[in-house]
């Protein structure tokens, strides 16, 4: 927990940095659907601005620079048919990026069907998409559609 | 697979459940005979080479061909396909026409159909009926391979055909895929083959093929169908039903009841067998080896003995 102030880039400042959500947000960190309905009236206007996340901690002054990593904080990777982290918590406002690491054509595609949708990413392809709006946003491939992931933006 | 015979129905003493479990070890050059719902086989090269009948006929499969992929093991698709199409021209019966069972393009480009159209120009291997895999149409939920492959099909690309007594059935199951699902036919799909198999009396023979496989190969990497218990339900009256499918890139039998399910090679790289690896993408072999995991499925109807007679055919 004390690394936080040190933006790394690898999988476990990710996975840490989800601990920090956790302890500190608690139960908004995994139950999201309420709560990001809430962050969407309360702040509705603040796509681009600083992280939910980053403002509820006292702890978290020092941190708010991970957050503004792009590459510890809205990367997903795709490898191995799998999306990694299958879960990616964001600032509302933040592009999250994905990256083909396989072999074989992906996409991220929303559940719904119409919030988003990737091209077919080819191996070492990338698929940017700006999230403006709090909420809880599953998606799968559209390929092979037992890879899910969601992505929370707060 | 069991040992025991389930299904003898000519009394005459032939283990098939044995006769496919040597069949799966032996590999390529195995000749699959179905008589009456009873399996024979023989090795390649061994066969009884009699004469066409009237009324026998032989037709190919070729699946997962993957224009547009070019990484290992496997950087000149094209040319695997065109050698697939050089092995159709050199069968020593002409096949009557040609199954296509899905993920023609890589990518869902045009010039990939376009490269797949004109080497099939040069395949002697009668018309070809496509079924689209997920690679033909997730960009669009099949929009463009319809405009462009689904001529003379029904719904969603769903076809049926007779050819020689045989009733054939091309499903689509892998459009409006669900999220955290498998493959899947769809309630639409399902009803029109209650329609399509309804007039048809229990002893003509069905052949049905689809893109990935009808049975639960594999779930955790995606390879089964979710609602094609629904489908099977509706073949299980049928004294003779032969399943074809792609997608998993290696050949695998298994036999329910009266129904025979297959998978096909591809023609442009392998895939590791069911859990083998951490995830199903190409598996990487050795040049040397690669043509022997690449093939087309070649299937012979005699009418003499109401049989169909598979044989996988590696291309190297």
């Amino acid at each position: 927990m004390m690394e936080h102030g040190a933006p790394r880039t690898g999988p476990e400042t990710r996975a840490s940095r989800r601990w920090l959500l956790a302890g500190l947000a608690g139960m908004t960190a995994f139950f999201g659907a309420a709560v990001a309905e809430r962050a969407t009236s309360s702040h509705a206007s603040t796509a681009g601005t600083p992280a939910v996340v980053a403002t509820p901690s006292p702890q978290a002054s020092p941190a708010a620079s991970p957050m503004a990593s792009p590459a510890v904080a809205n990367r997903v990777t795709i490898s191995n048919f799998a999306f990694t982290p299958a879960t990616i918590e964001i600032a509302a406002g933040t592009e999250v990026t994905w990256t083909n690491q396989d072999d074989i054509p992906h996409t991220a595609t929303s559940n719904d069907g119409k919030t988003f949708t990737s091209p077919l990413l080819d191996t070492g392809d990338e698929f940017h998409q700006r999230f403006t709006k709090p909420g809880t946003y599953p998606y799968h491939c559209a390929l092979h559609p037992f890879m899910t992931a969601k992505v929370i933006a707060r | 697979m069991a040992d025991e015979i389930i299904h003898d129905h000519h009394h005459d003493g032939i283990d098939r459940r044995g006769f496919l479990k040597c069949m799966a070890w032996a590999g390529t050059g195995v000749a699959l005979t179905f008589s009456g719902g009873v399996v024979t086989s023989h090795i390649l090269g061994q066969g009884v080479a009699a004469a066409p009948a009237t009324g026998d006929f032989t037709f190919v499969q070729i699946s997962d061909s993957h224009i547009g992929f070019h990484k290992a093991p496997n950087t000149d698709v094209t040319a695997t396909f065109q050698q697939a199409v050089d092995k159709i021209n050199r069968l020593p019966t002409p096949p009557a026409f040609t199954l296509h069972t899905g993920d023609l393009s890589h990518l869902q480009k045009l010039d990939e159909w376009d490269t797949l159209d004109q080497l099939l120009k040069g395949a002697k291997g009668g018309e070809v009926f496509f079924t689209p895999g997920e690679h033909d149409v997730a960009v669009d939920n099949g929009k463009s391979y319809l405009t462009r492959y689904g001529k003379g099909t029904t719904g969603e690309g769903w076809r049926s055909f007779d050819y020689k007594g045989v009733h054939f059935v091309g499903l689509v199951n892998v459009l409006n895929l669900k999220a955290g699902g498998l493959g899947y036919l769809g309630p639409e799909q399902i009803d029109w083959l209650k329609q399509d198999l309804a007039g048809l009396s229990s002893s003509t023979p069905v052949v049905v093929y689809a893109h990935i496989p009808l049975w639960a190969v594999y779930p955790k990497w995606g390879w089964g169908t979710d609602d094609s218990e629904q489908a099977l339900a509706l073949l299980r009256r049928f004294g003779s039903v032969t399943v074809l499918n792609g997608h998993i890139h290696q050949v695998l039998h298994k036999i329910e009841g009266n129904i025979t399910f297959h998978t096909a090679y591809s023609t442009a790289f392998p895939q590791p067998a069911p859990g083998t690896a951490p995830a199903p993408g190409p598996l990487v072999v050795p040049a040397g080896k690669l043509k022997q995991m690449l093939g087309i499925h070649e299937v012979s109807y005699r009418v003499s003995q109401n049989a169909l007679a598979i044989v996988d055919s590696t291309l190297g």
